[in-house]
């Protein structure tokens, strides 16, 4: 039904395309770095569902304009073909395959990677528990694949739909990494359920150690990592899992275009100055005594 | 987190609405279907559309699946949803109160059920392909098994066979169909063929066939002893998420029928014929409105289909129309005609004119030969012929009176009265000699006066009323009707009223007449262009006073808009309620038997009657299109509606009438059919409530909010282009709505004839950017002497403007007053503020901030403040620039979602924000005389693990604040502080807006939408 769709032309859209970046996306991998610093010291890369590759795009001008080691490297995976992008190997396969994980593992021929990210999203049917469940399992399959590239305080960033049982899934990555963070970029629509998980610092499990194995599902995968993933129990009794809120964090300048707004071509509005002036809003302080926190605290 | 106190501000559910994900229906009790709505389960009467039995099954979880096993009777029901699962006894639904006890877990979703042959197993089928087999008596796990692939899955079906085989087949994120053996843990097929995600799977019950959809819009049919493919169906128009089998054919002809359901909200039965490679489409059933129909099942007895819909309407389907008793459909070529009452039809002699009596269908030849179709619709009588009446005829009758009406063009006039067995009782023939040409003809009747109305085609010739009497069919009176003065009139509907004695005409021209008969007959009044359109189609009697002689009618026009109409005392003309259907050529209504509106029609190749209450089509008929001679009969007979359509095809006549059924249309009505998005509560007439909501459907619907919790829609209204940001009252007779393309509607609200809503004014566009859209408005009213004469209002826009209008109830237009722009970000909120007795405009943005202007100076140039309301001093009224930003704080990190307010003192006022942030806070706002500040007092950053979209302030301690991770909870604001008084999970997705209905006595109830809405007490 077209009737109801937003005018999709916005100003990021038209900005992605003066600036050469294949979507409007790269804005949102853009403001999470100015916020988290998330490219510094990284050279290897792993970018999931990554068509058509503006964060690709991103990464590879980040990486190799450079100075950079020999290592450096970028992979990118995407269910659909992409056009080539410099230094970037590209691969179309399907994330959630135990095989797919193998042949990225070669490709970086045993190495670790620095940093992780997946910005995938299933077709959506509109059953609301269902698409936020099959959400979580790519989230899953990225989170796997990260367990066994990522190296020791590697990053990991992948999209979320922060519906209903988001608290569980940060609960979890509260137990691999030294931070987990919601954020919200300026160029991901306050109308849309989209965040991105910002998991820095990997710390893998003691005592457990990744097993890519083609008759394990996802689910099976993380069984005995013990990060407080449900299981099936011989009397089916369901677990009570561990729910934890992660800190919010908007990012992106508050002067950055507003993706929910409308924009009249070209025109910029007069801004009005206010007779009082403001004072520190309130979260700023939350976010000073959160830093450094992790949310299974 | 903040701690619980348990004692006040618990909410207790009342009611929901929804998505219906789970439809069963059983083999050995047929009169009982089962629906999964949200967590509860259901049981209904399909024969009373009673509710038997309800239970809440999950305290979490959506039912996604329900199956039972059944020997003799129903024994157990295994219900699923998400990775929560129960067993319970068929018997124990039905125990009163308390819900399901225990509650059983997979570690992933679950895709389907199944019980084994002795239901002492249950299967168990997981979203990773893995089947889990579970003993049903103790409910322990026996052990998981899988075929070696463990993929993500979109659907799956297990059937347990008779002989001992389990087969599973599941539908993959990617083109494959796996079928599998579960005893033996193997791969029997992957059967190639569809593109893209397979959504349902289905086996028949023997295992021979299996039936699957998928994202491509095809259904296709597999032979599974060969792992062939067989046939394929094509026809949904969006992805199909459902699939069913019934009417198997016996041996000698091997064939089945397949119920389907879609994204298209059709659902289609589908017939396959062994050897043929083609799966035939046999019928469209348009039945859900928005996003999906999300649940499907056939009761193959009764041979009734079940759909239930992201609307949360649950829809009876009858899927054996034409054996039902009372059912026809037959056709009738000339020749057919001839020989059975032995005519001789001319050389390209054809049925021109038929009037349906209701016993019977009369005919005109183009040869003047008289036909009547009758005993049941079986049988052809010659009449007789008279060479007058040739192809130019008008043939038509007195509803409800056996009285045929024929005229011809030279003005001659025939009336044949015919008894219940279809035999002239009596004729007559009378003649029109005030026409200089005659044109066209019309009739009306009550209980005891006939009328025939003409007119001329000479236009300036008056309109000629003849009334007839009914016995004898002479002309009791004629007279003759002016016409308006240099006014075009070509009459098209006509409607006579005994207790006003109007007669009320409609024409084309947009142009309704309406004519005083009491004394000698006047033009009383004419009304040209007030409804929209060309041509009025029909007129039907809604109520009328006879002390005031104030009418109520309603009437369509044939481009699809239709109207509620009131004439007042005065004869003045005001519209009720005005709509419209999306496309098509409207020809009349009327009512069915539960009173719902009915709207009938054709659109493309189709004559449809189309429930408007409900919104879903009763019947469709394909006869090729409105351009044909037709009849629609209609009556109620035992509460159900009975139509005859008869129509002309290739010069044959068709006849199609349904039958007598002894089971629902419907079992609930539904709602949106895409997320709400506002409401806002009125009071109605008799303390009842009403309940007007917006939705990403693009509709706002009036429904009555029943002190029960229960919501029963009333009208849909379709004007709106884009889905509604934002639904609030002005008093309880108007309210408005916003949406994109910078729409804002003011609606009026009116109880008779019956409660609805119609389009009063809107504000003309700025642009035509259509992503510019209105995001919220406040009002605050206009009184003269205690009345409210009319409302200011301020708008706020996605482009960051902010407008302030005035709008007054006589001269119904919108003057701007103040114009101005915030940033460029998009605005979300907007609240007037009244401290220390004068007006500022408060505004909550993407940006996190709250921000107040300083309207005051502009305003009371116009305005003086009496209260919470204004009086106008001076209407010299020109727009001015808004430029007084006294406060622009920032109090959350991104958008402000949801805002409310409560004052404290005049100068004082509390404001609860929540946000994208997960944040809730509460802020003050103080007036000191000389500025005004805001400084925020409590904040709870992580007040919800997703952003807050509802916060509606209950009384002095409480607000209420709901959240997209579906959770509802009450603070406590009492010491300026928030505490968490309560935390609960509502089943409502995408959970984002909420409004409060105050029952007085019986206390507040709040509704909460998103997918669907709830409705809870406190
Ligand atoms: C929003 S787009 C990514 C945009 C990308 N980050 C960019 O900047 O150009 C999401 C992508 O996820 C991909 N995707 C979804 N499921 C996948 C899966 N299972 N495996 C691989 N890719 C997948 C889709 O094909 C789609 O291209």
């Amino acid at each position: 039904m077209g009737k109801s769709s937003k005018d999709k032309r916005d100003l990021y859209y038209r900005r992605a395309k003066e600036e050469g970046w294949r979507a409007r996306s790269a804005f949102k991998l853009l403001q999470l770095n100015e916020q988290f610093d998330l490219f510094s010291g990284v050279t290897r890369v792993v970018d999931l569902c990554a068509a058509p590759g503006s964060w690709s795009q991103v990464l590879s001008k980040e990486i190799f304009t450079k100075d950079h080691s020999p290592d450096a490297r970028i992979v990118a995976v995407d269910l659909q073909p992409m056009s080539p992008i410099d230094h970037v190997t590209t691969l179309q396969a399907d994330i959630t395959h135990p095989k797919t994980l193998e042949r990225i593992m070669e490709i970086f021929g045993g190495k670790k990677a620095d940093f992780v990210c997946s910005d995938g999203a299933p077709d959506v049917t509109g059953l609301h528990d269902l698409d936020e469940y099959i959400q979580a399992q790519l989230i899953l399959s990225a989170l796997q694949l990260a367990t066994c590239v990522l190296k020791e305080g590697g990053s990991f960033v992948a999209k979320i739909f922060r519906g209903r049982d988001i608290d569980l899934l940060y609960s979890q990555l509260g137990y691999l990494f030294d931070k987990v963070i919601c954020a919200k970029p300026r160029a991901s629509r306050s109308s849309s359920l989209e965040s991105f998980i910002v998991c820095i610092g990997y710390r893998p499990r003691a005592g457990w150690k990744p097993e890519l194995r083609p008759d394990l599902s996802t689910e099976e995968f993380f069984q005995d990592m013990g990060i407080g993933r449900a299981r099936l129990h011989s009397d089916l009794a369901v677990d009570d899992e561990e729910r934890k809120v992660a800190p919010f964090i908007a990012c992106g300048d508050l002067n950055s275009i507003d993706s929910d707004a409308t924009y009249s071509r070209g025109e910029v509005g007069r801004s009005l100055d206010p007779v009082q002036m403001p004072t520190a809003p309130p979260y700023k302080r939350a976010l000073e005594r959160k830093r450094g926190e992790q949310p299974s605290e | 987190m903040a701690t619980y106190s348990s004692k006040s501000g618990k909410f207790h559910p009342l009611s929901h609405v929804g998505p219906i994900c789970a439809l069963q229906s059983l083999k050995t009790l047929d009169d009982v279907v089962l629906a999964g709505e949200g967590p509860v389960l259901k049981a209904y009467n399909v024969r009373s559309g009673q509710l038997i039995a309800e239970k809440r099954v999950f305290p979490r979880n959506k039912i996604h699946g329900i199956k039972v096993y059944e020997n003799t009777e129903p024994k157990l029901v295994a219900i699923f949803g998400g990775r929560s699962l129960s067993v319970i006894s068929f018997d124990d639904i039905k125990l009163p109160g308390n819900p399901v006890r225990k509650e059983y877990g997979v570690e992933d979703w679950i895709f389907a059920v199944e019980f084994s042959c002795d239901g002492s197993k249950l299967y168990i089928l997981t979203a990773h392909n893995v089947v889990i087999t579970v003993d049903v008596s103790g409910m322990t796990l026996i052990d998981t098994r899988n075929c070696g692939w463990k993929s993500i899955l979109y659907s799956g079906c297990i059937r347990s066979l008779k002989d001992g085989r389990v087969l599973i087949c599941c539908g993959t994120v990617m083109d494959g169909i796996l079928v599998w053996d579960l005893n033996e843990s193997k791969l029997i097929y992957n059967l190639k063929g569809h593109e893209g995600s397979i959504f349902d799977v289905e086996l028949s019950e023997s295992g021979e066939y299996l039936v699957s959809c998928s994202d491509d819009r095809s259904i296709k049919v597999w032979d599974l002893a060969k792992g062939s493919l067989l046939a394929t169906g094509w026809g949904h128009g969006a992805r199909i998420w459902g699939l069913d089998f019934f009417d198997f054919g016996d041996q000698d002809e091997p064939s089945f029928k397949v119920l389907s359901s879609s994204e298209d909200c059709t659902a289609r039965v589908w017939k396959y014929i062994k050897g043929s490679s083609e799966l035939v489409q046999e019928k469209l059933l348009v039945c859900h409105t928005g996003r999906s129909i999300w649940s499907q099942c056939v009761n193959d007895k009764l041979k009734l289909g079940f759909t239930g819909g992201a609307d949360g309407k649950l829809k009876i389907h009858d899927l054996n129309e034409e054996s039902r008793s009372g059912y026809k459909n037959s056709s009738w070529s000339i020749s057919k005609i001839a020989g059975q009452t032995n005519t001789i039809f001319a050389k390209g002699e054809a049925i021109k004119g038929y009037y349906d009596f209701a016993q019977g269908l009369v005919t005109l030849s183009s040869e003047g030969k008289f036909f009547v179709w009758k005993d049941g619709f079986t049988k052809w009588e010659y009449l007789f012929e008279d060479k007058r009446f040739t192809s130019y005829s008008i043939v038509t009758g007195f509803e409800g009176k056996r009285i045929v009406v024929v005229r011809n063009k030279e003005g001659n006039i025939l009336m044949v009265k015919f008894d219940e067995q279809c035999r002239q009782v009596n004729s007559n023939e009378i003649q029109i000699t005030d026409c200089s040409k005659v044109g066209n003809m019309l009739t009306s009747s009550t209980d005891d006066r006939l009328f025939i109305l003409t007119e001329s085609l000479n236009p300036t010739d008056p309109l000629v009323l003849q009334e007839v009497d009914e016995q004898t069919l002479e002309v009791k009176r004629t007279d003759l009707l002016p016409k308006p003065q240099g006014e075009k009139v070509s009459i098209s509907a006509v409607l006579y009223d005994r207790d006003t004695d109007y007669l009320v005409v409609g024409s084309r021209f947009a142009t309704i007449l309406l004519y005083d008969l009491q004394g000698e007959p006047t033009l009383s009044a004419y009304y040209k262009n007030l409804v929209k359109g060309d041509t009025v189609s029909g007129l039907a009697l809604a109520s009328a006073k006879k002390e005031t002689r104030e009418i109520f009618f309603y009437l369509t026009m044939k481009d699809c808009r239709y109207y509620i109409i009131n004439i007042d005392e005065d004869r003045k003309m005001q519209i009720v309620e005005d709509n419209q259907l999306q496309r098509g050529f409207l020809e009349g209504l009327l009512f069915d038997g539960n009173g719902d509106f009915l709207l009938y029609g054709f659109k493309s190749d189709v004559f449809y009657i189309w429930n408007e209450t409900r919104q879903f089509e009763v019947a469709r008929i394909i006869c090729g299109g409105p351009h044909r001679q037709w009849s629609f009969h209609h009556s109620i007979e035992d509460g159900i509606l009975r139509y005859r359509f008869i129509f002309t095809r290739a010069s044959d006549l068709q006849l199609i009438q349904n039958g007598t059924r002894d089971f629902k249309e419907f079992i609930n009505s539904g709602l949106h059919g895409r997320e709400v998005r506002s409401m806002c509560v009125m009071n109605g007439k008799d303390e009842a409530k009403l309940l007007v909501s917006g939705g990403e459907d693009t509709t706002v619907k009036l429904s009555e909010l029943k002190s029960d919790g229960s919501i029963e829609l009333l009208w849909t209204q379709r004007q709106h282009g884009s889905g509604l940001q934002s639904v609030h009252p002005v008093n309880d007779e108007f309210v408005m709505s916003s949406s994109a393309r910078e729409e804002l509607f003011l609606w009026k609200v009116s109880q008779e004839p019956r409660s609805c809503l119609c389009l009063y004014r809107t504000i003309k566009p700025s642009s035509s950017h259509p992503d510019l859209r209105v995001m919220d408005f406040d009002t605050i009213e206009i009184k003269e002497q205690g009345k409210a004469v009319g409302f200011v209002v301020a708008t706020v826009y996605s482009d960051s403007h902010i407008r302030i209008w005035y709008f007054n109830y006589e001269e119904k237009s919108f003057k701007m007053l103040i114009n101005g722009q915030y940033k460029t970000c998009c605005i979300l909120l907007t609240r007037f503020l009244v401290l220390r007795g004068k007006l500022y405009l408060m505004i909550a943005s993407t940006n996190g901030h709250l921000s107040v202007f300083d309207v005051n100076s502009d305003l009371s140039r116009y305005f003086k403040l009496d209260g919470n309301s204004l009086t106008v001093l001076s209407d010299k009224f020109e727009v001015s620039e808004l430029d007084n930003l006294i406060v622009d704080q920032q109090i959350h990190q991104s958008s402000i979602k949801a805002l409310d307010l409560r004052y404290i003192l005049d100068s004082e006022i509390v404001v609860v924000t929540g946000g994208d942030d997960n944040a809730l806070i509460l802020t003050r706002l103080i007036d000191d005389g000389s500025t005004i500040s805001i400084t925020p007092i409590s904040f709870a950053p992580d007040a919800a693990a997703s952003t807050i979209t509802c916060v509606n302030i209950l009384d002095q301690d409480k607000v209420f604040v709901a959240s997209v991770d579906q959770k509802v909870r009450t603070w406590d604001i009492s010491r300026y502080d928030l505490k968490l008084i309560d935390d609960q999970y509502t089943t409502v997705a995408d959970t984002g807006c909420a409004t409060v209905a105050d029952f007085g006595e019986k206390g507040k109830m709040v509704v909460i939408g998103g997918a669907g809405a709830s409705t809870c007490k406190l």
